[in-house]
């Protein structure tokens, strides 16, 4: 009787309520859900977990009582005349609450719903049930009385209810247009159960279980009324029993987790009604994870702005975040329809932010900006990793600067005047640190011979550096690898023993460089980096990284023992820090599309979007004092040109462009239509368009997590592409028409797919042996690795069949020179192109006559090389206008040999903003 | 013969106060009538056309204490009324072991049958006896819910506990049996032998 220990109303209240949402939370991720559900309450998740694993021990026990209580089943027949006055006609529905029957009204001569509740009802109507009687609203199924009937069984209550004539909402869906809510019909549905809502909100009702089941249709002379039905009799069901606490795919976040249903809850599931009016599926599959649920997906193609945004915004996990009212979301799709109020918005453009400013500005009450942003340097080049001295005077920062294409620390005050220059050795220098005192910083030297990397630590006025201690060489660091402690004798070190090795957070001392290690990440990983002290110095936190672009927080004592994983959905974050209590983190993640500044409580939960701020954050930095913030922007607008290669001397075109990332384009095979990655929704998604860049369309919904990689099959009915939504990169199958995606692999990390000819196989680079290899595995199977088939023994990455299907032509890995070619049957492998660039494993393709790649002069000028492959003459092509973007895949070459898609930077870089007013 | 209303009204205050002797004095004052109603709960009749046990405690409560009382007399009462209705059901099944009342439903399928069903339902009674000694609301917990059939709500609300202490306390009070019974091999104490098996 452990649980006996704590046994006050208020702990009973919260353990009990978590209990049940676990329960009723399907158990493939029951743990991580009440993990999450916890905040990081280990106490209080142990209460709760021994109470889930007891239940499912108990399996029952006791449960069902032992003389069986009577439940009012069928209390009427039909024929029966209940009350001297209603005719009972038929059992017209029947529902876990209770049964509706229909009958007729001798009285009034007309025909009626009649409802029991299946436990008594006389000493168990709700409040709300009562109130029920109070709304007349059209759009609400209207409820008449409540009577009382003797039966041979006992005093039976019951209520009568308008009879509502029609089909449901769900029953009507799959017949209903595709886009439904943009048609007149759709749209007016909506208003009016909208209206409905409204009045019962209005009575102070929570419906509790809005659904498409729960809304009838009913169609007189050729007009449609929606009718809201079963709302505010619900019953709390018995604790342990299975009776449902509201239908799963409608429950908002916050009520899975446990919370009070609320207007806002209420909105969460008119959202889900909506979004399924609007394509007919639900927004998240039925069997969901609650912590898939915390992200809105995007809408699906076809739906425009502001609906679009609308129903994200109804989505939101944070029910602040959604519409005030059922008012707004009416109003909202209202101004919608009549255009007005987005006349101006470029289609696509649009966050919950700027739904939220719709809202606000239907409210008429503009949210102003809590933090004022300012760049604090926009140098040429690009500026990274800030980091505030200990008494915020001073930022130190890395910049390209004087030195193109490496990197030094340069210091500037707060105030913006005084650029220092710190280091001027040969290779690239990152990741500053302050000493507590300011005096000093440590920072990185890479892309050095191996006994010159290491940490350097230099007065932060310039003058003598020395070097605290050696590490592993590394060519780029993409991540913050030290911080110093705030006592001063501890740096904290991103290091690895070995190239092989994913990198550990180390322990080093400041004195005289000796380290502990401090994290153990698994094996196959990137590892450990991005360390930052807690403000009290006891505690880190820091990044592992599982797979590329995925990882997650985590926090290890600095004395050690089992690091504490902080979130736990797989996306991918690329700074943190903590504010000056200790109390929370603030990090930038992509888990809503582009990367944006979160905050999670130290001790767990669920991060929270800091709006108005920091978007494009990959390095932050947060003063100990003066509620200030610092962040480095990075900034990317990559577009989709297209260069002539028949030699007509057309001037290359930007074919696919917006203001956001498109990049990874693929030719069709026929070559009159395109496939490509765009963040221009807001999210990664693969989009096609036809060839000349016009009829964009939406292919997938993906969530958030990066997707990209699109390649058609031979056959162009395909597109198989790669996505991350749960961690591991798998590739997917899905219709070129749109559809569900199938996913064809689940065995470790597998990326950048292509089909063969026959349309049987799907290459792709896996690392499921713990490298990365080239693997074909069948197209058309679902989680195929069964029959998956390695084909590369010495490393290989992205894979494209050979015109002849008797080889599979690849790049060497992701940080490797050379394009090779393997024969399927005999293994052998030859050097295509053994000087194409690390980097470059994504600029190259193949055609059914040529190889093509991008390389580089002397001048570091990029051309489009290609290589008939019969005669093995090469020549250059084409003069690119800007450089390759390195490790992503920049180029489709059509089949009939007369264009190559190439993916270029227009503008990027990186500049510091400085946040005032942080809190 | 009916007790008087002002009886039953010292006895539960004495109830209150702690007093076993009332407890136990009380019970046997409750104890004929529920033995009638569940009698006619088990056999199938249907007294004041009803079969809802919760309200015909209360019915049978007003009758006896004659007027609505404290809350905690009530809970004492429904305790007691559940315990008595425990006994009564009990001594129902053994009188006829061969009927078939008892729906164990929710015990592990391969104790079912191996078991037979009385075992099982004195094994749960015996431990209840011992239960009592240390965790008198867990008791009467599983007394209301198991042995009377109440929802969760009706019976936070006859003990006058929170509905989710009342859940809390309802499944303390299942693994405290479950363990127990596992451990002597769901046969009552009296007959379980060191070294049985199943």
């Amino acid at each position: 009787m452990d649980a006996g220990q704590s046994n006050s109303p208020e702990r009973d209240e919260l353990v009990v309520n978590l209990f049940l949402a676990a329960m009723s939370h399907p158990e493939p991720g029951r743990d991580a859900f009440m993990r999450d559900a916890c905040e990081g309450d280990e106490g209080l998740l142990s209460l709760v977990r021994r109470r889930v694993d007891w239940e499912g021990r108990l399996n029952g026990f006791l449960l069902k009582p032992l003389v069986a209580r009577d439940r009012l089943d069928h209390p009427f027949t039909p024929g029966q005349l209940v009350g001297n006055r209603f005719r009972i006609v038929r059992v017209a529905g029947e529902g876990g609450m209770g049964v509706v029957y229909e009958a007729f009204d001798e009285k009034l001569r007309h025909r009626m719903a009649l409802k029991c509740p299946r436990l008594e009802f006389r000493k168990r109507l709700s409040p709300e049930a009562l109130k029920s009687l109070l709304v007349t609203d059209v759009n609400v199924c209207r409820v008449f009385e409540i009577h009382t009937e003797m039966t041979p069984r006992g005093e039976i209550d019951f209520i009568t209810m308008e009879y509502v004539e029609g089909e449901t909402l769900s029953a009507r869906l799959p017949h209903a247009p595709l886009r439904w809510l943009a048609t007149a019909e759709g749209s007016e549905i909506a208003r009016q159960i909208c209206s409905g809502i409204s009045a019962i909100h209005a009575a102070g009702i929570i419906h509790r279980d809005l659904k498409s089941g729960n809304v009838m249709l009913s169609t007189s002379a050729g007009s449609v009324r929606a009718v809201i039905m079963d709302f505010g009799i619900a019953h709390a069901a018995d604790v342990f029993s299975s009776e449902a606490r509201g239908t799963p795919s409608y429950l908002a976040p916050e009520i899975w987790k446990g919370a009070p249903a609320t207007v806002q809850s209420d909105i969460y599931a008119l959202g889900v009604l909506l979004w399924e009016m609007a394509c007919q599926r639900l927004p998240f599959a039925e069997n969901a994870e609650w912590t898939d649920r915390l992200v809105a997906p995007p809408a699906p193609s076809g739906i425009r702005e502001p609906l679009r945004t609308l129903l994200q915004c109804c989505l939101d996990a944070n029910p602040d975040r959604r519409p005030r009212s059922v008012g707004e979301v009416a109003a909202a799709l209202e101004t919608g329809h009549s255009r007005r109020w987005f006349a101006g918005l470029a289609a696509g453009a649009v966050t919950c932010g700027a739904a939220g400013a719709l809202l606000w500005s239907v409210r008429g009450k503009p949210e102003t900006a809590r933090f004022s942003t300012r760049p604090f340097t926009s140098f040429p080049g690009g500026e990274y990793e800030p980091a505030f001295s200990a008494n915020a005077d001073r930022i130190a920062f890395v910049w390209e600067g004087a030195r193109e294409g490496k990197f030094d620390i340069y210091v500037q005050p707060v105030t913006g005047t005084g650029l220092l220059r710190i280091t001027s050795a040969q290779g690239s220098h990152g990741s500053p640190a302050w000493s507590p005192d300011g005096s000093e910083i440590a920072f990185v030297r890479y892309a050095v011979p191996e006994d010159e990397s290491g940490v350097y630590i230099a007065g932060s006025s310039g003058g003598q550096e020395r070097k605290l201690t050696g590490m592993q060489p590394v060519h780029e660091l993409y991540d913050r690898h030290l911080d110093w402690s705030p006592s001063g004798d501890l740096l904290a070190l991103a290091d690895r023993s070995s190239s092989e090795e994913p990198f550990s957070i180390y322990s080093v001392s400041a004195r005289d460089g000796s380290r502990v290690r401090l994290t153990n990440p698994p094996a196959n990983s990137r590892g450990d980096t991005g360390p930052a002290f807690s403000p009290d110095g006891r505690s880190l936190v820091f990044r592992r990284t599982v797979s590329s672009s995925v990882n997650d927080l985590y926090i290890v004592s600095t004395a050690g023992g089992p690091a504490r994983r902080l979130t736990t959905d797989n996306r991918f974050s690329s700074a943190s820090a903590w504010t000056p209590s200790g109390r929370e983190i603030i990090f930038s993640s992509n888990r809503a599309g582009r990367l944006q500044l979160w905050r999670v409580a130290a001790a767990g939960g669920v991060p929270a979007l800091i709006p108005n701020t920091g978007e494009g954050a990959n390095f932050l930095s947060i003063a100990k004092r003066g509620s200030l913030l610092a962040y480095s922007q990075w900034y990317s607008d990559t577009n989709v040109w297209r260069y002539s290669l028949s030699g007509s001397g057309e001037a290359p075109v930007a074919l696919i462009s917006s203001t956001r990332e498109d990049i990874n384009p693929h030719y069709s095979p026929d070559s009159t239509r395109i496939a490509f990655r765009s963040t221009r929704s807001g999210q990664n998604e693969i989009w096609t368009a036809d060839a000349d860049g016009g009829n964009p369309r939406i292919l997938t919904s993906s969530g958030g997590s990066l997707t990209g990689t699109p390649r058609w099959s031979a056959d162009g009915r395909h597109i198989a592409y790669d996505s991350r939504p749960s961690g591991a990169s798998q590739i997917y199958v899905i219709p070129a028409t749109g559809g569900p995606p199938v996913r064809v692999t689940s065995a470790g990390d597998n990326v950048t797919p292509s089909w063969s000819a026959d349309g049987k196989w799907i290459y792709l680079a896996s690392n499921r042996s713990g490298t990365w290899q080239i693997w074909r595995t069948p197209a058309d199977m679902q989680d195929g690795d069964g029959k998956a088939q390695q084909l590369t023994r010495n490393g290989g990455f992205v894979p494209f069949e050979s015109p002849d299907g008797g080889s599979v032509y690849h790049a060497r890995g992701l940080s490797s020179a050379g394009l090779f070619r393997t024969e399927i049957a005999s293994g052998r492998e030859d050097v295509v192109v053994p000087d194409l660039e690390p980097g470059f494993w994504g600029q190259w393709a193949l055609s059914r006559r040529y190889l093509y790649w991008v390389r580089m002069d002397e001048n570091r000028r990029a051309s489009l090389y290609r290589r008939e492959l019969a005669s093995g003459e090469t020549r250059s092509v084409a003069l690119l206008l800007k450089l390759p973007i390195k490790d992503e895949n920049g180029l489709s070459v059509s089949m009939d040999d007369r264009w190559a898609l190439y993916v270029q930077g227009d503008q990027s870089g990186s500049d510091i903003m400085l946040v005032e007013g942080f809190r | 013969m009916e007790p008087n209303a002002h009886e039953v009204t010292v006895l539960l205050e004495r109830v209150n106060s702690g007093d076993r002797e009332a407890e136990n004095r009380l019970y046997e004052i409750v104890m004929p009538h529920l033995r009638r109603l569940a009698q006619h709960l088990l056999s199938g009749e249907r007294p004041d056309h009803t079969l809802q046990g919760t309200e015909l405690v209360n019915r049978m409560y007003v009758r006896l204490a004659g007027a609505e009382l404290s809350l905690r007399d009530r809970a004492h009462f429904f305790a007691i009324a559940a315990r008595a209705m425990r006994r009564e059901l009990i001594d129902y099944a053994r009188s006829r072991p061969r009927a078939d009342i008892l729906p164990l439903d929710g015990l592990p399928e391969q104790v079912l049958e191996t078991h037979d069903k009385l075992d099982l339902a004195l094994t749960i009674d015996e431990l209840l006896d011992r239960m009592r000694e240390s965790l008198p609301l867990e008791c009467s917990i599983v007394e209301l819910k198991f042995f009377f059939g109440m929802t969760d709500e009706e019976t936070a609300d006859v003990l006058g506990l929170q509905l989710r202490s009342m859940q809390a306390r309802w499944q303390d009070a299942r693994i405290w049996l479950f363990e127990r019974a596992e451990a002597q091999q769901w046969m009552p104490a009296s007959r379980t032998r060191p070294n049985a098996t199943s």
